[in-house]
């Protein structure tokens, strides 16, 4: 056993008080004289035992009562341990003061004086066991560790992930979370040592002192790319470890937002850890539930993200809202806004960041019920040509900002030039319309590509150079084999080759392309597409339609077999054969990269009705209409740039070709990125046509000047990481292991959490409900709750007199 | 009436045959509508004759000055003797409150007693004691008597010890005739061999001489309901002896001791068919008389 407060352990001296005015502050007896003095002397050694007894007892009561309030004062602990050795003497002891009571009420009875003295003995025996082996229990027994003046070394892990910065009226996550922890480090003493860690990359140590932990706290606020809750909580224990102090806590203050305790992301080693570190005190503490409304936004999609010059573009965003309590139909606005097409701007103004201003293009609203979705569609008006930036915001508030705006950019690019190539005039026609289809007119000027169509015959004569794309329709075997078109595919250019009738019947081997092993004839009922490479961005788009593409409708009856090699992959192949449908290529030099895509069947296949290679532009032929505009997009390489990206990833912008007439070796350039945050300056040398933005932390928009206008991309961030669901805190037995880990929603919670890890018992309880029961026994026994009986004695005596 | 019976009141008064007057004056007036309505004490020797008298008792001589017919009554059949025992012991004088001792209870009540029956020509004797008997005064009806007996009453001191089965005894040798012994005392024995069976016993001799008794037990109002707090030292008012109590803790048994002491008492006169009435100096003077009266009118 042992004190918290041990100095109030002094205030036992009161005791003396009681024992002062027994023993020495008696009274001086009052001298009447008194004719019924008979009355007095027959039972008067009785009665003066009885009192004396009484009077002890009332002494005893009045000690006991000091004492125990003078120790419970002291807030004593014992060991864990030894609780039930302590239960054990209580009991004894109540059971001595039992004996005593019974032999208290045996003489007020007159019973006969062995009886009194045997249970007075009894009791003396019990009370005296009690004392010795309490005596004994509390010299030789392990000592709870409660010196509170002790330092600690504790680790305070801040879960300010996103969903921290949860607001309402009644809530705010992240100030509760700046509360607790700075509740925690006041209360520390000042030689603790204490680590600040929160969910961004910065390596978790210990502060210089409390008032930099204090500051830490403050300056906390939610982020956006967070590191995994598994490291930080490892790093905590591992640096708690290393601490020399005896007292050593991690406590993790979090909102148990599944995007962060999804079970997946756990990790077996910190079971393992804290199974190492029993003397390790682990507390999470669960912020609560999200109470309150949100909306929230998904990613934007654009129709198309690089879209002609003059194109009005579809922005779509599903808005969702999170179930409330109050089960009522929200409206909701959303705005869709464009930066204005500044060159002067971003720039630092009177050291301001002045950044372009946003300017109102679209709004819609949608009346959303609680739990329900919504598709939203709102226009970017025609573009000229170059980047553009923009959001969708909701309007007004709600419990979480974060997922209340989008962001995009939207690249209006110069038409792609492309040379097709096709002896048959319907089948270039077609692929023509196929890839300059729009919804509306083709109006030649917003057109995406610009096609010239030639023959075999005048391939010869024309300068590849100038085009950005060659597609070859049913080419002939002399210009399969030609090395020109490497060169050009060597240059960053990109060739399509339709393999068709025109190769021939014959093998053929070609120095760049796959060997073509023959002619094949599938039988009927013939074979189809079957794409293997989903993810490929010729494909990906095919594989995001809803219900997917029904390629078995479209019957290929003849094809080119040829062998896969390297560097050639497979994209497609026929279905039940391994022979290759849909391959390509990529050819890098230098900066530079070119594709080559080979379909082993003719696309279109419109030259010789009587031999049919497919069915692939039959009618409906939709997929195969998708397919040729996803390969000539991916060989022109518009929409190979990704002007959007999420938070936490490296973005690679490509830079515009710079101006001959500089001779500077490199380029200088100022990153904007969004907040409040200082330009960033970024050299970047002169035959670089790239630059690698890696501190992408914030959603936004990132503006890159002094490379071309506007340039710059947009970020977001993952709908995900805004998910308010949580996990029940029963799962975090899978995270740290049952029982390794105390779970706290206030702060009585931890400080209990603390005595148990501790594993020491307070007896501060069950002595002040000592306390009280011997105060009021005291009352009791002294009388002072009742009134004398002297007035019913009076009224007796009058009463017999009248009866008499 | 009870203020005017009150002892506070009688207080005020120093002269005993007016104090006398005052409690029987109050109490007769008090009468008229008390529950014993009806009851009234004869006053005359004389009655008017009635058909059915015996004409023997007709008074002639009254006849020959009045012409009219009265009948004549036997003094000895209607004249109650009266003996009043008053115990003069030093426990007698004794008061906690500073306004009556028991003694001058005792001799206030005995005066009124006396000026009741001298008003109902019933001869009143006076007989006082403390260790022994001291003889006073024989039983008189004249008016005269009434003076004497209060003047007697009003020179009385309580001193000394008391032995009061002794003087009993000796009082129930004294009584020739049959009388009414009314004894005022505490009960209170000097000596610890003097117990309530010995009082008893003597007040049996008493009563088997043929007289009535009444039993005034007067205590002070102190000794009925102890109001002491704390540690006190009582010193015994005639011994001497001296006993220090915790008082609070004491009252208890003090009381219960006390009930059991007048317990005694009562049982043992109702068993001798004496009347035992307990009184403090703080009730009214008609509880006294009430049982004076029941007790005479017992006796027709």
């Amino acid at each position: 056993m042992t004190f918290l407060n041990a100095s109030l352990i002094f205030g036992l001296t009161a005791i003396a008080v009681p024992i002062v005015l027994h023993l020495i502050a008696k009274r001086e007896p009052r001298r009447v004289v008194f004719p019924s003095v008979l009355f007095l002397t027959k039972r008067l050694e009785t009665n003066r035992s009885k009192l004396r007894v009484r009077r002890w007892w009332l002494l005893a009561l009045r000690i006991t009562a000091l004492a125990a309030l003078a120790v419970a004062l002291a807030r004593p602990m014992i060991h864990r341990s030894l609780s039930l050795t302590w239960l054990t003497i209580a009991l004894i002891m109540v059971l001595g003061v039992a004996l005593l009571v019974m032999a208290t009420v045996a003489l007020y009875r007159d019973l006969p004086r062995l009886l009194i003295h045997s249970l007075a003995a009894a009791a003396a025996v019990a009370l005296l066991t009690a004392l010795l082996w309490g005596g004994y229990a509390y010299a030789s027994g392990p000592q709870p560790t409660i010196d509170e003046a002790a330092p600690v070394a504790i680790a305070i892990v801040l879960d300010n992930a996103p969903t921290s910065a949860w607001k309402t009226v009644d809530d705010d996550h992240l100030t509760r979370m700046k509360e607790i922890a700075t509740w925690m480090v006041t209360r520390v003493p000042p030689t603790s040592r204490i680590a600040i860690i929160d969910r961004s990359g910065t390596p978790a140590a210990f502060s210089l002192d409390l008032a930099s932990a204090v500051s830490k706290v403050d300056q906390l606020r939610a982020i956006e790319v967070t590191s995994p809750i598994s490291a930080k909580i490892d790093s905590a224990i591992r640096l708690v470890r290393t601490s020399d102090l005896e007292s050593r806590q991690v406590l993790v203050i979090s909102d148990l937002a599944r995007s962060t305790w999804h079970t997946d992301l756990s990790d077996p080693a910190l079971v393992t850890l804290l199974a190492e570190s029993p003397q390790i005190q682990f507390s999470v503490f669960d912020l609560g539930e999200f109470s309150g409304t949100n909306r929230t936004l998904s990613l934007p999609r654009l129709v198309d993200a690089t879209p002609p010059r003059g194109s009005p573009v579809t922005v779509a965003v599903t808005l969702e809202l999170l179930e409330s309590e109050e089960n009522i139909p929200l409206p909701v606005t959303a705005e869709l806004g464009l930066y204005e097409d500044d060159p002067t701007l971003p720039i630092i103004r009177n050291g301001v960041v002045q950044r372009p201003r946003l300017k109102s293009v679209d709004r819609t609203s949608v009346q959303i019920a609680p739990a329900g979705s919504s598709e939203l569609k709102m226009t970017i008006p025609p573009l000229e040509v170059g980047s553009h930036h923009g959001v969708v915001r909701l309007i007004g508030d709600d419990a979480l900002a974060l997922d209340d705006v989008r962001h995009f950019t939207v690249q209006v690019l110069t038409p792609s030039r492309v040379l097709l190539v096709a002896d048959n005039a319907d089948e270039a026609r077609s692929i023509d319309l196929a890839i300059n289809a729009a919804p509306f007119p083709i109006d030649e000027a917003a057109a995406e590509y610009s096609v010239e169509r030639i023959t075999y015959a005048d391939l010869p004569v024309v300068r590849l150079a100038d085009f950005d794309a060659i597609l070859l329709l049913d080419p002939p075997r002399d210009v399969i084999s030609d090395n020109a078109l490497q060169q050009f595919a060597g240059g960053g250019g990109g060739i399509l080759i339709c393999l068709g009738a025109a190769a021939g019947d014959e093998p053929l081997a070609s120095d760049w392309l796959p060997p073509l092993v023959r002619r094949w004839r599938s039988p009927p009922p013939h074979t189809f597409l079957q794409p293997l490479r989903l993810t490929h961005p010729v494909l990906a788009p095919l594989t995001e339609i809803p219900g997917g593409v029904p390629w078995n409708l479209y019957r290929v009856q003849q094809y080119w077999q040829t062998e896969v090699d390297e560097p050639y992959k497979m994209l497609m192949r026929y279905a039940g054969t391994p022979h290759p449908a849909l391959l390509e290529r990529t050819i890098s030099s230098e900066s530079v990269t070119g594709h080559v895509i080979i379909t082993t069947t003719p696309l279109p296949d419109l030259a010789d009705p009587n031999n049919d290679w497919n069915d692939l532009f039959g009618s409906d032929a939709w997929p195969a209409f998708f397919l040729v505009r996803n390969i000539v997009e991916r060989l022109t390489k518009r929409g190979a740039e990704n002007w959007m990206s999420i938070v936490g990833r490296p973005q690679v912008v490509q830079l515009p070709e710079a101006d001959s007439d500089q001779d500077a070796e490199s380029r200088r350039l100022q990153l904007f990125p969004p907040g409040d945050t200082a330009p960033v300056p970024i050299n970047v040398p002169q035959n670089q046509s790239r630059v690698v933005v890696g501190d992408v932390t914030r959603s936004g928009t990132y503006w890159l000047r002094g490379a071309g206008r506007n340039l710059g991309f947009s970020v977001n961030l993952p709908p995900a990481a805004t998910s308010t669901e949580r996990i029940e805190p029963t799962q975090l037995s899978e995270w740290f292991g049952a029982g390794a880990y105390n779970l706290v929603t206030n702060r009585d919670e931890i400080e209990l959490a603390e005595i148990r890890s501790a594993n020491r018992v307070s007896l501060r309880s069950p002595l002040m409900l000592l306390v009280l029961a011997v105060f009021l026994l005291e009352q009791i026994l002294a009388n002072r709750f009742y009134r004398s009986r002297r007035i019913s004695t009076d009224q007796t005596s009058i009463g017999s007199a009248k009866a008499a | 009436m009870s203020a005017l019976l009150s002892p506070e009141s009688l207080q005020q008064i120093k002269r005993l045959d007016l104090r006398a007057r005052m409690v029987v004056r109050g109490f007769l007036q008090g009468l008229h509508t008390s529950p014993y309505h009806g009851f009234s004490v004869q006053f005359s020797e004389h009655r008017r004759y009635n058909r059915g008298d015996d004409p023997k008792l007709i008074d002639w001589l009254v006849y020959a000055k009045t012409d009219k017919y009265y009948v004549k009554r036997f003094e000895s059949e209607t004249n109650l003797t009266a003996y009043l025992l008053i115990d003069m012991s030093t426990s007698m004088g004794f008061t906690e409150s500073q306004s009556m001792t028991k003694f001058e209870y005792s001799t206030c009540l005995a005066a009124a007693l006396t000026y009741l029956m001298n008003m109902q020509q019933d001869p009143v004797g006076l007989i006082t004691f403390d260790d022994h008997v001291h003889a006073a005064l024989p039983a008189r009806s004249r008016r005269g008597h009434l003076g004497d007996v209060l003047a007697h009453l009003s020179r009385l001191k309580p001193a000394g010890n008391t032995d009061l089965p002794a003087c009993i005894s000796q009082v129930a040798a004294m009584l020739k005739q049959h009388a009414l012994v009314i004894l005022f005392s505490d009960l209170l024995p000097s000596h610890e061999n003097q117990g309530p069976e010995e009082v008893i016993a003597a007040l049996a001799r008493l009563r088997h001489g043929g007289n009535d008794v009444i039993v005034f037990h007067v205590m002070d109002e102190a000794e009925v309901s102890f109001p002491y707090e704390g540690p006190v030292q009582f010193e015994d008012s005639e011994s001497g002896e001296t006993v220090t109590v915790d008082a609070t803790g004491f009252r208890e048994d003090y009381l219960r001791q006390l009930e059991e002491f007048c317990q005694q008492y009562r049982e043992g006169c109702n068993h001798l068919r004496i009347d035992y009435v307990p009184l403090d100096t703080s009730m009214p003077f008609d509880t006294a008389l009430t049982e004076y009266l029941l007790q005479r009118q017992s006796r027709f």
